[in-house]
């Protein structure tokens, strides 16, 4: 029989052709503001941590962003990551005039020889005390599932 | 591996298309077709689009994994939550992030970019 070569690694024909063979792990499955969503979305490689938000409203840019990042490694543990593996940061700030106060919680929390890509835009939030949320993506080359 | 584009867009407006798929990822970003329905309607007929276009990238609703939401006006983010709840499965819900545009065309109220996981190609 002669020798064959598979281009793409064999995936057993348990669906047919045209679904989709993926599994994705969501957790931290809660609502934003009574919409259904999960903060932690997992493929094989991708981790997505969307609409993260900080716990303490009352507090000042500061002590928001603070709690954020914080969070961000709570949840960037349970999918076990650390920030050396984040592939995009995407800050949504209340407004431009926070962005000193975010910077330098920002700048103490990132490893300095490697800090993550970052993008930061200023929009309006769902509600008007809470000043910012975060998206990250971070990828991985071990397959966790 | 290639780049896998769909949902193509031709007229008075920019030449773009609205869904795009590289490896196990996939994208569709859009603005609502018919600008000049209402909130309700322009949000139904956005979600009808990402569902097309994930499908025909091998993908779908199931496997969204991130939704950005911006909105023209955070006053219309209460009519969109039950809409929203419609289209996923409360049970496994994709992430969800809602951000104030600068509305560059006030005729479209709202703006979403859904990234999904397929079988890669």
């Amino acid at each position: 029989m002669p020798a064959r070569t598979f281009l793409a690694p064999f995936k057993p024909n348990l669906k047919p052709a045209d679904e989709p063979l993926v599994m994705i792990k969501r957790s931290f499955v809660e609502t934003l503001d009574g919409a259904h969503r999960s903060l932690l979305c997992q493929s094989d490689h991708w981790v997505h941590i969307t609409g993260l938000q900080p716990r303490n409203l009352d507090g000042d840019i500061k002590e928001q962003a603070q709690d954020a990042l914080a969070r961000l490694d709570e949840v960037m543990a349970a999918a076990g990551i650390t920030q050396a593996k984040l592939f995009t940061v995407t800050i949504w700030l209340k407004d431009m005039r926070y962005f000193s106060g975010l910077n330098a919680v920002w700048n103490a929390w990132v490893d300095p020889a490697n800090p993550p890509a970052r993008t930061c835009v200023s929009g309006e939030l769902y509600r008007p005390d809470l000043l910012l949320e975060i998206v990250a993506v971070g990828f991985h080359s071990e397959s966790k599932s | 591996m290639s780049i896998t584009k769909t949902g193509r867009i031709d007229g008075f407006g920019p030449k773009i298309f609205l869904g795009s798929a590289a490896g196990d990822l996939a994208s569709v970003c859009l603005t609502p077709p018919d600008r000049s329905a209402d909130f309700d309607a322009q949000t139904r007929d956005i979600f009808g689009v990402i569902d097309d276009l994930l499908a025909q990238m091998g993908s779908g609703r199931d496997h969204i994994v991130q939704v950005q939401l911006w909105l023209a006006d955070m006053a219309d983010w209460p009519s969109f939550v039950p809409i929203w709840n419609d289209w996923v499965d409360p049970d496994s819900p994709p992430g969800l992030s809602v951000v104030e545009m600068a509305a560059s065309r006030r005729d479209s109220l709202l703006e979403i970019r859904a990234w999904a996981i397929r079988g890669s190609d």
